[in-house]
């Protein structure tokens, strides 16, 4: 049974299949300290605490750049590493597929501690310009540790789950997409909630999303 | 770190164009002169031309792609005086 991502009836198989993977990828989990290690299926990988991670980072990079550059490197890093990740998954596996690509990634964000990953039906994910997907995060790290703060936002504050989503996408799908998004647990939403489109029909998605909302 | 009055004219007017966009032109100046051998103070229109849609990039993936766009599209510009 699917347990570590939410998606649509039809796009089920193929995410049981990236599910069985993954997992079989960090049942291969070697923790070395005496050499200062941990390999995942034979991949190096690092831990970071995510408040360091995520608010540290953040507010220094707010301080020195301002909000909006703060904001735009945090997710464009992040994009960048999804991207990464995307592509060596999608060779390591063998697929071609752009679909079978996306498959790995919400499970390799749930093994890896981002978040939960719930895609919405309607999304309609696609090799072209009408590649629309809209989902949902119940836990993202960031906004689990923003809500330890005393400060709520004033606007969502998850760009590193964003970026590396789109990067992830934009890799399986051969097209540059962005996410946006739309509602975020740190500003007291139920959920965190993304749009991820091209970047021009974005803001076009996101007027249909506040007025199917409203 | 140079001072931008020793940029030649060319560099100086990119610098403009970059600052509108993006936080580090030098950064971005520096760096991509250097992938050509080149510095602030001899770049030529043929080499920003080789350069426009590399920078253009290197500004869409810290920003976004609109501003990486416009970028691009100011250099164009720039090249055809």
């Amino acid at each position: 049974m699917l347990n570590t991502v939410k998606v649509p009836k039809a796009f089920e198989p193929l995410f049981e299949i990236a599910d069985q993977y993954v997992g079989k990828l960090f049942q291969e989990f070697n923790r070395d300290p005496s050499k200062g290690t941990i390999r995942i299926g034979g991949e190096r990988y690092v831990l970071f605490r995510g408040a360091s991670l995520f608010v540290a980072l953040f507010e220094q990079l707010e301080k020195t750049f301002g909000e909006e550059q703060a904001q735009e490197f945090i997710y464009n890093m992040a994009r960048i590493i999804g991207k990464s990740d995307s592509k060596d998954f999608a060779v390591n596996r063998g697929v071609t597929d752009p679909t079978e690509k996306l498959s790995a990634g919400p499970v390799h964000f749930a093994y890896s501690g981002w978040a939960f990953v719930d895609i919405y039906p309607s999304s309609k994910p696609s090799p072209d310009e009408n590649f629309f997907l809209h989902y949902q995060h119940p836990n993202t790290f960031e906004s689990e540790i923003y809500k330890t703060k005393s400060q709520r936002p004033e606007h969502p504050i998850c760009f590193f789950s964003a970026g590396y989503s789109a990067g992830w996408c934009s890799e399986a799908y051969g097209l540059e997409v962005h996410a946006r998004e739309m509602r975020c647990t740190a500003c007291g939403d139920e959920r965190c909630e993304f749009i991820m489109a091209p970047y021009d029909k974005l803001d076009e998605y996101a007027k249909q999303f506040y007025a199917k909302k409203s | 770190m140079q001072n931008e009055s020793d940029y030649n004219e060319l560099a100086q007017k990119l610098y403009l164009i970059l600052k509108e966009h993006i936080h580090y032109p030098q950064a971005i100046l520096k760096t991509q002169f250097k992938r050509i051998n080149k510095t602030v103070q001899d770049v030529s229109q043929e080499d920003l031309q080789a350069l426009a849609t590399q920078i253009g990039k290197s500004v869409a993936n810290f920003t976004n792609p609109n501003k990486g766009r416009e970028v691009e599209k100011a250099i164009s510009e720039l090249i055809k005086g």
